[in-house]
This record gives structure tokens, C-alpha cells and sequence, in this order.
């Protein structure tokens, strides 16, 4: 009887030591990112200040944008924001939209060395 | 803008700056008024049950034209985040999340206050997060499993009142920072003050884990040459006593 392959656990993935283990951690991740679950939220709307509205109406429109955002529950730090720039820098970095880069790039290495702080080297040839 | 990505509460401090600014090219141009004072409030509380266990938090509070203070931000619990906007002073701000704090089960023990934010975007001068550090007694609240009852404001007074002084001196203080960077060791000595509170009950003093005493950031400063400034009953404070006094600093630099 053959032995049930054990499902991948994304969120704590074991190492990669030969190239099965990476196929099999590539699989899991295209499927991860094509569930329906993590289908990804609407951008929030930046608010529309009417004229007319009182400044705590607009000052609710405001945290209701940031709201729209949601917490971050993760624990991880997407954004390395410097809080002693002045406050050009400060709009500029939130115009700019630095925060996409940063979690691009604390994305992916972790899952792709299993989350370890080691490297092994091995030949490969196709 | 482009994407929804979670975020924490310096993040959405960051995002209330930019929606609320008063420059061209903003969203919030010619919408919100320069004399509408924003601010940075910093908190930093501890477990009712274990003082070492600290967790940090922030939120932008905003001061209409018309005097309300009120506060943007997001945190995971609903009530530590924005506050509306029907608070008379900024104490009275802070006096509400000090009670959000309880009912969390945290004690809040220090909170720092910023200078408002300039309006306008060509400004490269840096922002003065901490123009002010209030430090807060353990038990200056009463638990959260026992009543708040009619204590509550009472025991704020002092707090209040020393929030109230750092309110009064915003504009001189604001003004000594655009001018000079820093602000004055006269305005540090005026604005200083600690107050002795009452030690705590027996009942209250149950809820302190051994060994508290020797929190980190328990610096004390002298200040008896601020007590005619005050005009509160001032003690020179020492290190390690800190659990009964109620300090209100300014920053350095």
C-alpha cells in the first residue's frame, strides 16, 4: 500500500532539499495563488470630499479608506517607512507606492529556501 | 493606492497625513484647513497582569478649527482606533483611549505626544514625533474587572492638567521647533513636571508582578525647578519609583 503523499504546508514549509521537494513547493504555490479565496481585494477608493460636508464628515471618509486597507495580522514587516524624513518625504513615499516593492520582495525568498538560513548546492542538468 | 495591502497603524498614520493634507496635488486640497492641527499620539501599554509584556501603538489625532479633538488610525481592536470627534482637549482624547486601554485588559503607561504637522508639501524639515512624553502611573485606573465608577476622572486631573499645559504651550513650542530645530532647554524646564500620586491599595497592588519596578524606561528626571511653573505639588523624582508618579517631559532632540 502505498504511502499518502503529505499535503504542503505553505506556511511552514519544509526545506527544499532536492528538486521534487521544489517542484512539488512550486505546484502548492500556483495553487495557492489561483484559489479563489486569495483573490486579491479591491483597491480601496481614495475619498471624494464633497464641498458641503462638514470636516468630520471628510475626516470619516479618511478612516474609512484606511480602514479599507485592513490590519495587517500577519506580524510580518511589509514596509520600512523612515519617520525621521520630513514631511515631503513622508507624502512622497505614500505616493509613490513603495509598499507593493517591499512585499514583493519579503515574499518570495522565504519560500523558495524552505525558510531556512542555509543554501545547498547540487548539480542539475536538463 | 494601487493595491489593498494590509497595513498597521504607522502605515495608516502615514496614509491619514496624506489624505488630510492641505498642498496641491493632494486630496485634501483646499478641503482641510491650516489651522486644523494634527498630531502624532504614541502609546505604549503594558498586560494588566504582566507590566513587562509592552506593546506600542499610534494613531493621528486631529484638532478641528472649531476645538474637537478626535483621531485616525487602525488597530486590530475597534475601539483603539479612530475616536470621534466630540473630545474637548486633547486630555480628554487621551483620557478615552486610556479607557479603551482598560477594557483591553492593557494599563496605559506612557503616551507621546508630537508637534503638529505642517501643511503644505514642500517641507523637508524633520518631524518632531515626541514633543512630549506623559508617563503614566500602574494604577492611575482602577482594573478592568473592577468598576470604573466616579474615580476615574478624578484620579485623570493631574494627567489632565499636565495635558492641558503641553496644549497651551503647542504654539510656542511649534515655533521654537521651525525656527531652530530643537526646542529650548527654557521650554523643556517650563513644561516639566511630575506628580506624586497616592500609593496604590493593597487590592491593586495584588495585580503588579513581582519584580516590576525595574521597567527599562523608568527614566526620571529632576523637577523641582519646575514646580512654580506647574503649579502642581512636585517631588524630585528617583529611579525606580516610578509606578506612583504621573511625569509629563519634553522630548529631546
Amino acid at each position: 500500500m502505498a504511502a499518502e503523499a503529505t499535503p504542503l504546508n505553505i506556511w511552514a514549509p519544509a526545506p527544499c532539499d532536492t528538486v521534487e521537494d521544489l517542484q512539488a513547493a512550486m505546484i502548492a504555490l500556483q495553487a495557492v495563488d489561483s484559489s479563489l479565496l486569495l483573490a486579491a481585494p479591491a483597491a480601496p477608493t481614495l475619498p471624494e470630499y464633497n464641498e458641503n460636508a462638514t470636516l468630520a464628515a471628510c475626516l470619516q471618509q479618511v478612516q474609512h479608506c484606511i480602514q479599507q486597507m485592513q490590519y495587517n495580522h500577519t506580524g510580518e514587516k511589509w514596509f520600512t517607512l523612515r519617520k525621521d524624513r520630513g514631511i515631503s518625504g513622508v507624502l512622497s513615499m505614500v505616493r509613490r507606492g513603495q509598499f507593493a516593492q517591499r512585499q514583493r520582495e519579503h515574499m518570495h525568498p522565504p519560500l523558495c529556501r524552505g525558510g531556512t538560513s542555509w543554501r545547498k548546492r547540487f548539480p542539475y542538468s536538463v | 493606492m494601487e493595491k489593498a495591502l494590509p497595513i498597521q497603524c504607522v502605515e495608516a498614520v502615514f496614509i491619514a497625513v496624506y489624505l488630510t493634507q492641505n498642498a496641491s496635488g493632494f486630496p485634501g486640497q483646499s478641503v482641510f484647513p491650516d489651522c486644523m492641527t494634527r498630531l502624532t499620539l504614541r502609546f505604549k501599554s503594558c498586560l494588566a497582569g504582566n507590566p513587562r509584556q509592552t506593546h506600542r501603538h499610534i494613531v493621528l489625532a486631529i484638532r478641528l478649527p472649531e476645538g474637537q479633538w478626535g483621531a485616525v488610525g487602525i488597530s486590530r481592536r475597534g475601539n483603539l482606533q479612530d475616536k470621534a470627534f466630540v473630545h474637548a482637549s486633547l486630555s480628554e482624547l487621551v483620557l478615552e483611549y486610556a479607557l479603551s486601554y482598560r477594557e483591553v485588559g492593557h494599563v496605559l503607561r506612557k503616551v507621546y505626544v508630537g508637534l503638529p504637522l505642517p501643511q503644505g508639501a514642500a517641507n523637508h524639515a524633520a518631524l518632531q514625533w515626541r514633543a512630549a512624553a506623559l508617563r503614566l502611573p500602574l494604577h492611575l485606573l482602577p482594573p478592568a474587572e473592577k468598576a470604573l465608577g466616579a474615580c476615574a476622572r478624578p484620579a485623570w486631573q493631574q494627567a489632565s492638567a499636565a495635558l492641558h499645559k503641553f496644549e497651551e504651550a503647542l504654539p510656542a513650542l511649534e515655533s521654537a521647533w521651525k525656527s531652530r530645530g530643537r526646542i529650548s532647554a527654557v521650554h523643556r524646564k517650563a513644561h516639566r513636571c511630575a506628580v506624586q500620586l497616592p500609593a496604590p491599595t493593597a487590592a491593586a497592588a495584588e495585580t503588579t508582578a513581582p519584580g516590576d519596578s525595574s521597567s527599562s524606561d523608568d527614566e526620571c528626571v529632576d523637577t523641582t525647578s519646575s514646580a512654580a511653573e506647574s503649579g502642581l505639588h512636585v517631588q524630585k523624582a528617583t529611579r525606580g519609583e516610578g509606578h506612583g508618579q504621573l511625569q509629563l517631559t519634553l522630548g529631546g532632540v
